[in-house]
């Protein structure tokens, strides 16, 4: 597939001409998650990609892109792309296959679930998306259609226990409004990393004036943009939050008015937050007193103000859900939430966009109710998560494995399933090859797919139709820029394909990906046909936006109808209904003698800009930007110890030990290492315990470990 | 007149869209690109400061490249400045590398030298630089340097005015 | 030869050489308006030839014309009076005329002396009328060599300098067996540091270079077409072919009676004047300042002439303009490897640091010369990517302590952990990486 381009000019220089042969054909980056998803113009000629560039007259990327994006054609030429469905031939994991064809793979695959599911019942299948997200309505509509309740996502470690949080405040939550708010409050978030469509909104916010709050143990690009800093030590978020709260409350700088006519809790709340004077929160974050005076009080007198949570690092831990809780209480608190500039609830559209259109996603997905299947797995030890997720807590698919109650795991159909998102990676590799049917669809022959007895060969976006919309109100159908390399397909199509076989009474799915889409825009009038006209996409005119402060025509979506402070559903299940601090179950206040072997804090999965988890560490243009793994510790830890940046260390935690370099910087504080997680030459979640989780939301607690770091002579 | 480009050092992330753009658009294997990033270090946290220098070929107007090219494959056009190599005039006797103080050379299978040339098909096209295209904080640009060193001059002046209450 | 046009209205620029410095003062004074008429004399006919570019002629890489960088239209183009192929015999600083061979005169208002340098010989008896000892600076004695190559088993040269161990890669590329012999105990005497010739050793060594080091040429002889050279302790090799690569001296002997100031080549302030008014002096034959050490030295490097002669035609054309001088800089490919030397690697005096990072299984070796603690000099193997940076770093006087920058890229191990950051690598070569992985 190497292109030969001769040395005249304009095709060397790749311009997009009659002469040249180069069209530019439209399309989405799905590299990373749905809130960039940037458009793409696509350079082809003789069918073959030969350069990307971001979309101008896509609202969102306004023609820009990440490192991700621009290395779209090593992505997608890699020659270790899946080429045609394979059959396991030797021993589970060995990764020996036979390639075989679509019609046998598919009508195999559907002959032994539906025969496991004759045996143990339709709960025994588990199907299972990774971090892509284009294709979760439509698996887990497969799954339900099945009868299988056991829908899960790598959602069981990522954002859901952050909707968990502030459902149980609020019952349903919103972003802050970038281009009004007067003041952000950025909550352990690294939003130019890990999402660059809003760095130039972010930038500009900045330059009209915005003041900026930042909350977080790193130091981030966006730090020298903030006004203030508060660096805690991490897990510690709900303290400073409480201690945030305490400074408002005290000095009489809260909403009064909202919290007495909207509120419930806030009496039991009061009193709990006097306990966390600044001067104890300083104590237990690490963040000085004056500091979290000045925050608090930047924030709550600025109006409007919003806060910004990020999917991940708050809830990374053994206390996150009500970390989390503490923390967007303070929206409510100031009397900035739903408000015009502060943090504004839009009902979700399609995949974890709101923009005002209104799909039927949700229903679409839900094709049988939870009531009428078998309890998830899970939901024994997680029914938070199952009162307000729609999915099962794959955190505990290990468990449920080993010990086949309250059923046996018999079987998964995973789309770019990666053992190594679970903690205690190793247990979760291990309980892989004791369930007796294993499908894994990806691009790449993954570890993970190792394991599997068919393994489906999934193509890119580049290759396929897909719906997509975005929060500007932006809409696109695209069309496949390029054919499906070698055997690929589209995931959806291998999910219709298979809902012929398994599921040909739902009156959907087997109809196809385009009969699905135009059943869940249906209620905006938009149609397949219609946006296919608009191969660049369009966007959707005069879309009503929700109004404002939506609570005081119809209350809030609690069990009370208002803010909980205190929430009622932990109170049902018999857990604090404050948002109660707790320190994180390994930490040097909660476990000091642990921290006597391993003393510093070890936070992981931080995000550096050219990876995104697994994906881009096989395209050399990304990898040779920083080859190998690292971490990253202070100068003081490091020199007490003896290390320079280059050298080789290794980290150990109670339960196991890796070996990477080290780079000596000022972006973590004394007393913390940060490690970069997704690097492939090493297992950062071995290093974690298999149940080290919050028992509310099954979230690992990744970003708050103890460890030790010490140097050694080279690898291995 | 002289094209350049231009960089504002407070917008840049340190995201490196720009090399990998740069890669794509010039089909450079991994770890090879006409365009760096630098990170700049200095300081005890809370009064340390980080911060990003993407810097490609600076196509200078007395390029020490050009001067010491034995071959004469180095130019520089007199049109806008852009300094270009002509890659079947260079003998890859790296002298060149050696003469630029911002290692703007780079060398490719062959041997032979290659290096930004300001994607000059691309700009012919009326076309923006793919650095440029591709940056998302907009921290890069690029024009005839009077231009931009207007532009910077009007944003120096607007940040001085603002600070003293004069402007809005 | 044209009658000269000794009107008293125009002026008379008068460039003595045709190479790098001649012609690159021939078009800085043209660019910069110069209005009076400029002469260019030189012992050679044709148009400037690069020296440099007589490996890759030899090894076939490039074509003769290639040879000649600035092309033959040039003087007709610029209105420039050629005197080619007609030498230099003695210049009256005070009558402001130059003489050439076969009794013309020119005079001057200006006169830039950039006769170049020519290579030297050893001090033996024989070597003077040998057929078959070539040393290589023209173009016609490349052409000669391209010839003699031809027919040629085996060949000795004599220096393992920058350009002996490139022509011993070239002729060995031609299936010609090659002696490759040094007087003192390592190769590249002046630009590699003894800490580093070693590898340099072992490396080609391992390409199967015939290298006899510390051998001393007593006398050489010619019988019957092939030639005999005599070296310490009674060794006689037999060869085909001798090539003279032990270094150059500038061309000066025209300079006989007047008081134009010499040391071992022209000095120069850094207007490119000598000491005489109206006369300059640029490139090889020139002692210009070395400006890592400020003192007036011979710097043989193609840059340096352009810079000087440059300077030099600005200057005469009424600019004022000034050349701070040149940083010893080389870079040279062989066998496989690349070798870079910066700066002064043997400082005389002072506290002497040496750093080293040597990664062999890179092939990447790096040394660098502190003297006091401030950085002023290095030697590379292969780590190209840096040497530009290096070189600024030298010229800044960077100190192990200062900073430059620490890159973003995670360094790999190619980092020198002993200095606090000057530097680090950005970018690993590329591996033999094809562009889909």
């Amino acid at each position: 597939m190497v292109h030969q381009v001769n040395t005249n000019r304009i095709l060397k220089g790749k311009v997009p001409t009659e002469e040249s042969g180069i069209e530019i054909r439209k399309t989405i980056c799905s590299i990373c998650n749905p809130l960039s998803h940037c458009g793409i113009d696509a350079y082809v000629k003789d069918g073959v990609v030969i350069k990307v560039e971001g979309t101008k007259e896509n609202p969102h990327n306004e023609g820009t892109l990440c490192s991700k994006g621009a290395a779209s054609r090593q992505y997608i030429y890699h020659k270790d792309r899946l080429r045609s469905p394979l059959l396991r031939k030797g021993p589970k994991g060995s990764g020996q296959f036979d390639p075989i064809s679509w019609e046998k793979a598919l009508d195999l695959i559907a002959e032994r679930l539906q025969k496991i599911r004759k045996e143990s019942g339709p709960e025994s299948v588990v199907f299972y998306v990774g971090y892509p997200k284009w294709q979760r309505p439509y698996v887990k509509r497969l799954a339900h259609s099945f009868g299988s309740p056991n829908y899960c996502s790598e959602s069981s470690t990522c954002f859901q226990a952050t909707q968990i949080a502030s459902r149980l405040n609020y019952g349903y939550f919103g972003p802050p409004e970038l281009s009004k708010t007067k003041c952000l409050l950025v909550w352990s978030g690294n939003p130019f990393y890990s999402n660059t469509t809003m760095a130039r909104k972010l930038l500009d916010a900045r330059e009209r004036g915005m003041k900026i709050i930042e909350v977080g143990p790193l130091i981030t690009p966006l730090t020298s943009h903030a006004d203030i800093h508060l660096r805690l030590r991490p897990g510690t978020d709900g303290a400073l939050a409480l201690g945030l709260a305490h400074v408002m409350i005290e000095n009489n700088l809260y909403d009064r008015e909202f919290v007495e006519k909207w509120t419930l809790g806030f009496e039991e709340y009061q009193a709990y937050v006097q306990e966390f004077s600044p001067h104890v929160a300083e104590s237990i974050t690490g963040v000085p007193s004056e500091l979290i005076v000045k925050a608090a009080t930047l924030y709550a007198t600025t109006k409007p103000a919003g806060l910004l949570t990020s999917a991940s690092p708050t809830v990374h831990h053994t206390n996150g859900v009500q970390n989390h809780r503490a923390l967007t209480a303070l929206i409510g608190l100031t009397g900035n939430f739903d408000k015009e500039g502060g943090n504004y609830v839009i009902p979700p559209n399609y995949l974890y966009i709101a923009n005002g259109l209104i799909f039927r996603e949700a229903e679409f997905a839900q094709s049988r109710p939870y009531s009428e299947m078998a309890p998830r797995i899970g939901e024994d030890v997680y029914p938070v998560w199952c009162r307000l997720v729609s999915e099962a807590q794959a955190m505990h698919i290990p468990n449920q494995i080993r010990t086949q109650k309250p059923y046996p795991i018999r079987a998964l159909v995973g789309f770019g399933l990666n053992y190594r998102m679970w903690p205690g990676s190793d247990y979760m590799k291990e309980s892989l090859g004791m369930i007796d049917f294993l499908v894994n669809i990806d691009l790449f022959m993954t570890d993970s797919a190792k394991m599997a007895d068919i393994v489906l060969p999934a193509c890119s976006s580049f290759e396929r139709s897909e719906l997509k919309t975005y929060p500007e109100g932006f809409v696109i159908w695209t069309q496949p820029v390029i054919s499906p390399l070698w055997d690929s397909r589209s995931d959806v199509d291998i999910i219709t394909d298979l809902a012929v076989r398994l599921t040909p009474e739902d009156p959907l799915l087997p109809k196809g990906y385009e009969v699905c889409v135009n059943w869940i825009m249906e209620p905006s009038n938009l149609t397949v046909e219609e946006l296919k006209k608009y191969p660049a996409g369009r966007m959707v005119e005069n879309i009503r936006r929700p109004p404002y402060q939506k609570y005081e025509k119809a209350g809030f979506p609690t069990p009370s109808g208002k803010m909980e402070f205190t929430s009622t559903i932990l109170k049902e299940v018999g857990l604090d209904p404050l948002p109660y601090y707790q320190e994180p179950k390994l930490s040097p206040r909660s476990t000091p003698e642990v921290a006597k072997k391993f003393p510093l804090i070890l936070t992981t999965g931080s995000r550096l800009p050219h990876f995104i988890h697994s994906r881009t560490f096989r395209l050399s243009w990304t990898k040779a930007l920083t080859p190998h793994p690292f971490v990253e510790i202070n100068p003081q830890d490091a020199g007490v110890r003896g290390i320079a940046s280059g050298d080789w260390v290794k980290i150990s935690t109670p339960r196991s030990s890796i070996k990477v370099k080290a780079e000596v910087t000022e972006k973590v504080p004394p007393g913390v290492v940060n490690i970069y997680h997704a690097y492939p030459e090493i297992e950062v979640n071995q290093l974690i315990d298999p149940d080290y989780l919050d028992p509310i939301s099954g979230f690992p607690g990744f970003k708050s470990l103890l460890c030790e770091v010490e140097k050694t002579r080279g690898l291995g | 007149m002289q094209l350049g480009f231009s960089f504002n050092f407070s917008r840049c992330t340190g995201c490196m869209s720009c090399i990998v753009a740069c890669q794509d658009q010039n089909d450079l294997p991994g770890g090879v690109a006409f365009r760096h990033v630098i990170k700049l270090e200095k300081g005890k946290y809370p009064s340390v400061k980080f911060s990003f220098l993407s810097l490609a070929c600076l196509h200078c107007g007395d390029a020490p490249c050009v001067m010491v090219c034995p071959t004469g494959a180095l130019q520089r056009r007199d049109r806008d400045g852009i300094v270009i190599v002509d890659r079947d005039l260079c003998i890859g006797c790296h002298s060149c590398a050696l003469a630029c103080p911002f290692g703007a050379p780079q060398y490719l299978e062959d041997g032979k030298m290659a290096k930004c040339d300001f994607c000059v098909a691309r700009l012919e096209a009326g076309l923006e630089p793919a650095c440029v295209r591709v940056c998302p904080c907009r921290a890069l640009d690029f024009g005839p340097l009077e231009k931009l060193e207007n532009i910077i001059a009007e944003r120096a002046s607007r940040t001085i005015l603002e600070s003293r209450g004069l402007i809005p | 030869m044209n009658p000269v046009d000794s009107s008293h209205k125009r002026k008379h620029f008068v460039i003595v050489g045709n190479g790098g410095a001649g012609i690159s003062a021939a078009k800085a004074a043209c660019s910069a308006g110069y209005q009076g008429i400029i002469h260019m004399v030189s012992d050679i006919e044709g148009p400037t030839f690069n020296p440099m570019l007589s490996p890759y002629y030899l090894s076939g890489e490039i074509v003769y014309e290639r040879c000649f960088p600035f092309g033959k239209e040039f003087y007709e183009k610029n209105s420039i009076q050629c005197h080619f192929g007609s030498p230099v015999e003695a210049i009256d600083t005070q009558q402001q005329k130059v003489y050439v061979s076969g009794g013309g005169m020119i005079p001057y208002d200006d006169c830039l002396i950039a006769t170049g340098a020519s290579p030297l010989l050893p001090k033996v008896p024989g070597i003077q009328n040998s057929y078959n000892v070539f040393t290589l600076r023209t173009a016609e004695q490349m052409i000669r060599l391209k010839k003699a190559l031809m027919g040629a088993k085996n060949a000795v040269i004599l220096g393992a300098s920058l350009i002996g161990i490139k022509l011993a890669e070239v002729l060995m590329r031609k299936g010609i067996r090659v002696i490759l012999v040094e007087l003192t105990k390592q190769v590249l005497p002046f630009f590699a540091h003894p800490q580093l010739a070693p590898i340099i050793h072992e490396h080609l060594l391992n390409k199967g270079v015939d290298l006899r080091l510390s051998w001393a040429l007593e006398g050489l002889e010619e019988k019957k077409g092939r030639v005999y050279l005599h070296f310490q302790e009674d060794q006689i090799v037999k060869t085909d072919l001798v090539l003279i690569c032990i270094g150059i001296k500038p061309n000066l002997e025209f300079l006989k009676g007047t008081q134009i100031e010499v040391d071992r080549g022209i000095i120069v302030d850094d207007h490119m004047q000598t000491n005489i008014n109206h006369v300059y002096a640029a490139g090889d034959v020139s002692q210009g300042t070395n400006q890592l050490t400020g003192k007036k030295e011979m710097m043989g490097l193609w840059g340096n002439a352009c810079y000087q002669g440059r300077t030099a035609g600005y200057n005469v054309a009424g600019m004022n303009v000034s050349y701070p001088g040149y940083l010893p800089q080389y870079v040279n490919h062989f066998f496989g490897i690349t070798f870079i030397h910066l700066g002064d690697i043997n400082p005389q005096g002072g506290e002497i640091e040496i750093l080293k990072q040597f990664e062999p299984s890179e092939g990447i070796y790096s040394l660098l010369v502190f003297d006091k603690g401030v950085l002023v000099g290095a030697n590379l193997i292969n780590n190209l990517k840096e040497a530009g940076r290096l070189k600024t770093a030298i010229l800044r006087k960077q100190t192990k302590e200062g900073g430059l920058s620490r890159y973003f890229f995670y360094p790999s191990g190619k980092d020198f952990n002993l200095i606090k950051p000057v530097f680090s690598p950005s970018f690993m070569l590329a591996k033999k990486d094809s562009f889909y992985n």
